[in-house]
Order: C-alpha cells, then structure tokens, then sequence
C-alpha cells in the first residue's frame, strides 16, 4: 500500500492507494501514530484509490477515529469505492465515520 | 392485438428495404472506385496517346489532337480524384464520372470519326457495374444524342479527317496524295462544303447504322444491369434464409440441451454421491444424450445413449426415446425390461431406419446393488477399489434394430468410493490429423492419471485430454459423457486447491492465488473483493491462533459451478470454530466499539453461507458465494 500526505492550513490529507489489509494495515497505523504524536486534529482520508479493506484496515479507522474524538478534532473520509463502501455499512462503520460523498 | 403485429410487420419491411439499400449502396460505392480507377487508366492512356501526338506520329493535325487529349486528361484526373478522395461515398460521383467520361470519348470520336467510333459504348459498358437499368439506359441515350452532335459538328467544322465526300472542289481539280494535313489546307481555302452531301454522308450512311448498332449493345447492357440487380437481391433472400434456418437450428438447440438434466448438483440434498454430465454436439444438434434421475428415494438410473445419424432426424429420435426409457424406468421396470419394452415401440413405425445404442444402469444406494443391461453401446469405465476398468458384458443388440428382441440384465457390486464412467463413441473415435483413434486405451490412461478430483473436473480434464490427442483435426461426432461418483461428497474435492504456511506473510500470497482463480471464473470485482476479505479474515485467524506460536499449514480450495463457489480453509491446528464467536455490537459509538469478532462478522455477512467442521483432527471451514457473473 502507498499512502502520500500532504498538509495545507492545518488540515493534513493522506491518500491511500491498494490494499489495507493485515499486513499493510499497520504501516497505516504508524503514520497516523506519528501524525498524532505531531497533534494533528483535522485529517482528510482520500479513499479514491483504495480497492480492498478487510478487518484489520477497519481497526486501524476505529483508532483512528478515537484518537480524533479524544483531542476533539475532525477525521473525514472521501472518494470512498462502492465495494468499500458496502463493508463500512455491514460492519456498521457508516455510523462512526463521516464519510464525505 | 392486431395494432402491434402490424407494426412490427411493417418495421420489419422497413428493416429490410433498408438491408436491402444498404447492399446496394455499398455496390454503389465500390463501383464508384471502380469507375474512378478506369477514368485514371484512362487519362494514362490519354497521356500516352498526347506523347505520340507530340512526337508527330498521327496523320491529324497536330494541334487539333492536343486540343481534344489535354483537357481530356484533366477531364478524366479531376472527377476520379473526386471520387477517391471521397472515398466513393457520395450519389452524385457516378452521375460526375459518367457525363466527364462521356464528354471526353464523344470528343475523342468527332476528332476520329471513323476509328474512334467504338469508344462510345465504353460509358454505357461501364455503368453495368452499378446494377442500375435506368442508370444504363440514360447514359446510353445520352451518349447517343452527344455522339450524334459531336459527329456532326466535327464533319461540319472539319475538324477531324476530312471526308472528300462533302467536298465540292473547282471543276478540273486534280487529286494528288498529299499528307492530311495539307490536304486540310487546300480543301480549306478551295473547296466548300457540299451540305446536302453532308448530311447524307454523316447521318444516313454513318451515323444511323452507329446508332442502330449502338442501341443493341445499349439494350444488352441494361439486361445485363438489371439482372446483376435481381442476383444482388436474390443472394440476400438467400442470405436472409440461411440465418433463419441457423437461428432455427441454434433454438432446436437449445431445447435438445434443456431436455437433459443440466442443473449441477441435481441433488442438492443428497450428500451420498455426486454426478456431472456434458454433452458438446458437433453439429447444431446431436443425436447423442445422458439421462439420469431418481426413481425413488434409493434408486437412480443413469442412461448414456447415442443415437445413429446426426442433425435434426437424430435429435428428433433422440426425444422419442430418452422420453420412453425415462417413462419405462420410473414405472420401476429393471433394466432388460426398459430396453425391450422400448425397443418394441421404437421399432414399431422407424420407416427412417434409425437406430440408438444404449446403456442404462439402476444404482441401488442403499447396498451399492447395479444393474444394468446394454443395447450396443460402448463399455463403461468403472473404478472398483480405486481401479479403472472397463465393464465388459455381453452386449445385447441396438434399440430400435430388430423388434421383440429379447434384452439381459447382468447385476454388481459397487462400493462407496467407485465411480462409473459412462461415455459415447465421440470420445473413443475422437481423430487425430493422421486418422487415429484416440481409443478406449488412452481413455483409460487419462482416467488413471486423475488424482481423486471432483465430477466435473474429471470430465473437463478428460475433455482437455482429448483436445490434445485431436489437435487441429475436425470432429465429426458429438461429445458426451457421464460420470457418476458412489461416495460421500468430500469437501477437499476441489477444482483448485494450495496449500500455505500459515503466516502473515502469505497472506498477499493466499489472495494472489484466490483472486486469480476468481478472475478465471469470471467472477465480479465486487463479489471478488467480498470473497478476498472472507479468506483473508480466516486465514489470517488460522495464522494468529491455529497453532499456537508455532508454524503449521493451511489449505486453500475452491471449488467452482455456475452459480456458486465454494471456498475451504483446512487446518491441522487447534479446534476452533469462528462461527461460536459473539457477533460484535456494531451500533456502539466508537468509544466503546470493540474490534474482535469483526472480521468473522463480516464472513457471515457478505457470504452466503458458513460452514464450521471438525473432521479427522482438521479444522474444515467451508464458505459459499453466489457468483453473479
């Protein structure tokens, strides 16, 4: 998986391309440890070239998501795949997340 | 009801013409290169001719020739550069190269009024091309009229040869042999012309037999036109035909393959054996068929028959008696009795002389119990103890041969693990370039070599295997075989099956392997990528807990039919089944949102079915996916 970041007025935006699955999910988690670590509150997730999820990506959002909520900041995810799309919603996900459409 | 049927009556009129228009447009258009290529040759011609003239090698004037060729030449270059350049594709372009082409050959004749005359019937000829009889009749008419202008505008102005005939020279004048050129001169300024002779000349003598002759190849050249037309539209209602009779013969087709049973697996709830059948006709339709069904809770029949001949008869024959046995046999007749009873309707009233060999078995499932009785048909292939070999037994004579004849039944016993493979000739006369068989040798082989797969991978390899043997070679006869499996459906029967360390590190490598079998199968990106999260949430579970610490291995396998797939994850770890886990709360907020449990929430849920069993110290996990393709 790539993931390329850039910031802008504070906002940090990664966008994630290929697979976050077990073994790409915790090079994710590392980035957002590190971007955390730097006190960053408003993080865009650019899902448009992102083509697979499975759990343990899932795990790596919920962290994600608790981090933000927890400094009271904004995670927002964009560009979100159909197909990814539909296991956000099994998982219940939608309701956790924003989700940009 | 009747507003629609006319319509679509009238569309289909309209359809058609329109088909019909379009033939002849691209006529049209090819025949617009044609002539424009004619009208390039021509002006070469024309070129060529313009050299000599230069060259002084005509006994005409020399500058009366290059005022006729040289507009000639841009009069042909022109128009067919049109025309090439539109690619032919424009109505007017013929209309544009007949008159051009027309113009240039009338003033070639009035400059050669006596050895160019033929020339005018070359535009006339040449419009045949465009299958049009009005087309031809109006150049021929306008040719005619413009030949008749040029002729005698060009006697009138002396402009080609003179004819001494319309000469009156001063009394006394004596005629020498002088060049014509000369001779134009001295007419010219001494003599005048006699118009009442010249007229009489031109027309009457030269111009009347010219166009009486003229009008006959005129007349011709339209038959021919109008002919060429009646073929063109004759070929398309040939045409039109052929493709009915082909989508006739595609839907008999169809119906012939509908009638045998080709729902795989036939019995899903029966877990005690498994069947697969194929049939690939030759031609459009065959005569060969399969048959298999219950005739009660614990028996089935399986029929494997082929019927003499091919085409339509055959698949009508073919109807007839899988539809008789079928009936015979669920009255609970045995075999013999099916056979013989059969074979007497059949033979009542076969004036086409049409005959079947068959072979029917009825499988007791209880005990394993077979009989079965043969009406010429080739010898099954059984796996008794894990042995190929043919079942040999005394045929008795062909269905529908010879009335009352009298059929046996032979009986054996099967055990759980044999298999009865049933085939047509197709597959044992299967030719090669060099005429040979592929033989009930080679077939047995190929059986052998198969390790213990599923039905319908034996079949499809058996199919590869006779492919090879055939090679480029055409196929004459249908292709059809059966193969019936006498033991418990065992779920490692895969059409695809890898085994992995279970690790993380194979993970990419688990998926490579799925996705890739799924990409074979057709199977959606979205239900791929459903699939792919299912094996990787399981597969990465066997990696995490399986084995606790230490490394083992997991098997992949899946197993592919026409609706669905089949996914299985085998391990030799721990016991542990997924599906006990307690499903997670997916409406907590996400404080308080826990994450395990969700992969396997999501097996169940973007599957169709799971399915947990702890079998012989494995683990077995099966998954099924309705595939929409």
């Amino acid at each position: 998986m790539d993931i390329s970041k850039k910031t802008e007025n504070d906002v940090c935006e990664l966008s994630l391309t290929g697979r976050l699955d077990t073994t790409t999910a915790p090079q994710l988690e590392e980035t957002l440890k590190e971007l955390f670590a730097q006190e960053t509150k408003d993080l865009v997730l650019d899902m448009s070239q992102l083509d697979y999820i499975s759990s343990a990506g899932l795990r790596v959002l919920l962290f994600a998501q608790k981090s933000i909520n927890a400094v009271q900041g904004k995670l927002a995810l964009k560009h979100v795949k159909p197909e990814i799309m539909e296991v956000f919603e099994i998982t219940g996900f939608t309701d956790i997340l924003s989700i940009e459409k | 009801m009747a507003a629609p049927t006319k319509k679509g009556f009238l569309k289909k009129i309209e359809e058609e013409f329109l088909r019909t228009t379009d033939t002849l447009w691209e006529n049209e258009v090819a025949a617009n290169i044609f002539v424009a290529k004619v009208l390039l040759g021509t002006a070469l011609l024309d070129v060529f001719f313009l050299v000599l003239a230069f060259a002084d090698t005509f006994s005409i004037e020399k500058d009366v020739l290059i005022k006729t060729l040289l507009p000639a030449f841009f009069e042909l270059l022109i128009p067919a550069l049109i025309c090439l350049y539109l690619k032919g594709r424009k109505r007017w372009l013929k209309i544009l190269m007949m008159v051009f082409y027309t113009f240039v050959l009338v003033s070639v004749e009035s400059t050669l009024t006596d050895n160019a005359t033929l020339c005018i019937v070359f535009p006339t000829v040449l419009s045949i091309r465009y299958y049009s009889q009005p087309l031809t009749s109006s150049i021929a008419v306008f040719t005619t009229l413009l030949s008749i202008f040029a002729d005698y505008y060009a006697v009138e102005h002396q402009i080609g040869r003179i004819d001494m005939n319309v000469v009156e020279l001063p009394a006394g004048t004596i005629l020498t042999f002088l060049e014509d050129s000369i001779l134009r001169k001295v007419v010219l300024t001494q003599g005048k012309i006699n118009y009442e002779r010249l007229w009489d000349n031109t027309v009457q003598y030269s111009l009347l037999p010219k166009i009486l002759l003229f009008s006959v190849v005129a007349t011709i050249c339209a038959e021919i036109a109008k002919r060429g037309r009646m073929a063109i539209f004759a070929q398309q209602a040939e045409t039109q035909k052929s493709e009915r009779i082909s989508t006739e013969l595609s839907v008999a087709s169809g119906i012939q393959t509908n009638m045998l049973p080709n729902i795989f697996p036939p019995f899903p709830d029966r877990d005690d054996f498994d069947i697969y059948a194929t049939m690939t006709p030759a031609k459009e339709v065959g005569g060969d068929f399969y048959d298999f069904f219950m005739i009660d809770e614990d028996h089935i029949a399986l029929v494997m028959a082929d019927v003499s001949g091919k085409g339509i008869p055959a698949a009508m024959f073919m109807v007839i008696a899988k539809t008789l046995i079928k009936d015979h046999a669920q009255l609970g007749l045995q075999p013999d009795d099916v056979f013989t009873r059969v074979n007497h309707i059949l033979c009542d009233g076969n004036e086409a002389g049409m005959f079947v060999t068959a072979w029917m078995g009825i499988l007791d499932l209880r005990d394993g119990k077979l009989v079965y009785a043969n009406a010429g048909h080739n010898p099954p292939v059984l796996k008794l103890d894990g042995k190929f070999q043919y079942l040999y037994s005394k045929p008795g004579f062909i269905l529908a041969g010879l009335d009352d004849f009298k059929y046996t039944k032979a009986e054996m016993q099967l055990k759980q693990g044999d298999m009865i493979f049933l085939y047509t000739d197709g597959v044992t006369e299967a030719t090669d370039l060099n005429g040979e068989l592929y033989g009930e040798e080679r077939l047995l082989k190929c059986l052998e070599k198969m390790e213990k797969r599923n039905c319908a991978y034996i079949l499809q390899e058996v199919r590869r295997d006779v492919d090879r043997f055939v090679g480029e070679a055409e196929q004459f006869d249908d292709l059809t075989m059966m193969v019936f499996d006498y033991s418990p459906k065992d779920m490692i029967f895969m059409s695809a099956e890898r085994t992995f360390d279970a690790s993380d590190d194979k993970l990419h490598d688990v998926l490579r392997f799925v996705e890739e079998e799924l990409e074979k199968h057709d199977v959606s990106m979205k239900d791929s990528m459903a699939i792919s999260v299912a094996v990787e949430e399981i597969f990465v579970n066997i990696a995490h807990y399986a084995y606790e610490g230490k490394s083992g291995k997991a098997v992949v396998g899946m197993n592919f039919d026409d609706t669905n797939v089949d996914i299985y994850l085998v391990d030799t770890g721990i016991p542990f089944n997924p599906l006990e886990m307690a499903d997670p709360d997916i409406t907590a907020s996400a404080e308080k949102r826990d994450i395990g449990g969700l992969g396997i929430y999501m097996v169940k849920k973007s599957m169709d079915s799971c399915h947990y069993e702890r079998r012989n110290n494995e683990n077995v996990f099966v998954m099924r996916k309705v595939i929409r393709k």
